[in-house]
């Protein structure tokens, strides 16, 4: 404090001719038509340069927020469209999405899963569907209060519901290890018309996925030996390396659908 | 002490009138007008205490401008010259420490012309850029400020050399 009040006495003749120049320009910016034009001209640019410049460093700063709120925009638009996929089809299951970061996600294994930021206490359950933006990415397969364990599309456990979107042939994806950017179909009856390029997306017939949501494109097909099913080889949409917010998909009626089947099933 | 301020007081309200009233209607080749208001500046004692002259030199600019009215260009103007007095003085009479030891009784009217040249050229730079405002009319800034600082510079060293030498 009493620096400061030396540094006032010290530069005292700078402030006072400081304060007393502004107020002269001031008066003198209200003496004229021209003046006023020209300082309202100045100020003008003045206040938009500093506007812009403390915008610029405020978008900087806010970037995460900005993050987490598109996030939160993209889980209700997501939410939005699936239920509105379920309304053009006909089956109202009322999906719910939650928005959930990735931890830690691994790829070179055989048996590969993701680490998620969000758990039992956030309402994830096992058997929950995983998507990204692009695509599919994986099952919830544990949870513990405040993560949740993932099974990746990468793990040769995991086999998810697929179909054809242009001839609506079903099959099943699963991944035999080797190459990060590629799964399999199979079980594609051989009368299914076929194309490379064609995009395969989720069956929709299990409690887990709904139907339609993007998985990859054909990248090669051949008929499987002594068999009438094709083997078909998928691009994924999503790069499984580089994951960062993904969406957990939640069917509120998976207990009550799984009772039926499991009663079926006896 | 008491008719030192009495005497700058007098000299304050005499040369705001005479500026406003008289000097401002005196056009020198149809542009030119000599500012013997600033008398008050380079006269102002060195001894005093230079914040107090800061806002002297402010008021005084600022009773001109009521007359004139002007804004705040004087007040701008008076009040940058009176800023840079002493670096004029420390410059002109070479005087690093104390200047405040300058007698201008003493001073050769070479010098004296060259300590109100700066002075004026200052509170000219400063009037006409607040007057014009545009820095696309610098080189007209630039030739009024030294034609009128070199009249203005002129009037003014004539004047203190009869105001100093009389006392």
């Amino acid at each position: 404090m009493q620096q400061l009040i030396n540094a006032i006495i010290k530069f005292r003749n700078v402030l006072v001719f400081s304060v007393l120049f502004l107020f002269s320009l001031l008066l003198t910016s209200k003496s004229s038509a021209y003046h006023r034009e020209v300082f309202s001209k100045w100020s003008t640019g003045i206040g938009s340069w500093m506007h812009q410049s403390s915008s610029a460093f405020g978008h900087y700063i806010n970037l995460a927020k900005d993050n987490q709120r598109l996030s939160e925009e993209n889980e209700l638009l997501l939410t939005e469209l699936l239920q509105k996929k379920q309304t053009d089809d006909n089956q109202l299951i009322p999906y719910k999405v939650g928005v959930a970061r990735v931890l830690r996600n691994s790829f070179m294994l055989d048996y590969n899963y993701l680490t998620i930021n969000i758990g039992e206490n956030h309402g994830i359950r096992p058997e929950m569907g995983v998507v990204s933006a692009k695509g599919i990415v994986g099952v919830v397969r544990h949870t513990t209060p405040r993560y949740a364990q993932v099974m990746s599309v990468l793990n040769k456990d995991l086999q998810v519901n697929a179909k054809l979107l242009k001839s609506n042939h079903f099959g099943s994806l699963k991944w035999t290890g080797g190459s990060a950017t590629q799964v399999n179909l199979v079980d594609v009856p051989n009368t299914a018309p076929i194309q490379i390029g064609d995009t395969v997306t989720t069956g929709g017939m299990s409690t887990i996925f709904p139907a339609g949501i993007p998985i990859g494109t054909i990248q090669n097909y051949s008929r499987k030996p002594l068999t009438n099913f094709y083997e078909i080889e998928v691009d994924l949409f999503q790069d499984m390396t580089n994951l960062g917010v993904i969406y957990v998909i939640e069917n509120p009626d998976r207990l009550e659908i799984n009772s039926f089947q499991n009663l079926s099933n006896e | 002490m008491n008719n030192r301020v009495f005497s700058l007081f007098a000299l304050f309200v005499g040369l705001v009138l005479a500026q406003s009233l008289l000097f401002d209607r005196l056009l020198v080749a149809q542009h030119y007008v000599p500012y013997v208001s600033l008398l008050f500046i380079v006269l102002y004692p060195t001894d005093l205490r230079q914040t107090m002259f800061l806002v002297v030199a402010f008021l005084y600019g600022l009773s001109i401008d009521l007359l004139s009215v002007s804004g705040g260009m004087h007040a701008g103007a008076c009040l940058s010259a009176a800023f840079l007095r002493p670096v004029v003085l420390r410059s002109v009479f070479g005087i690093s420490s104390d200047y405040s030891a300058v007698k201008f009784s003493k001073i050769p009217f070479a010098q004296w012309f060259i300590y109100c040249l700066l002075v004026v050229m200052t509170h000219h730079l400063v009037l006409f850029g607040l007057s014009d405002f545009s820095l696309n009319r610098w080189v007209w800034i630039l030739q009024k400020t030294i034609f009128n600082g070199l009249l203005t510079a002129a009037v003014v060293s004539i004047f203190m050399f009869f105001f100093v030498s009389k006392k």
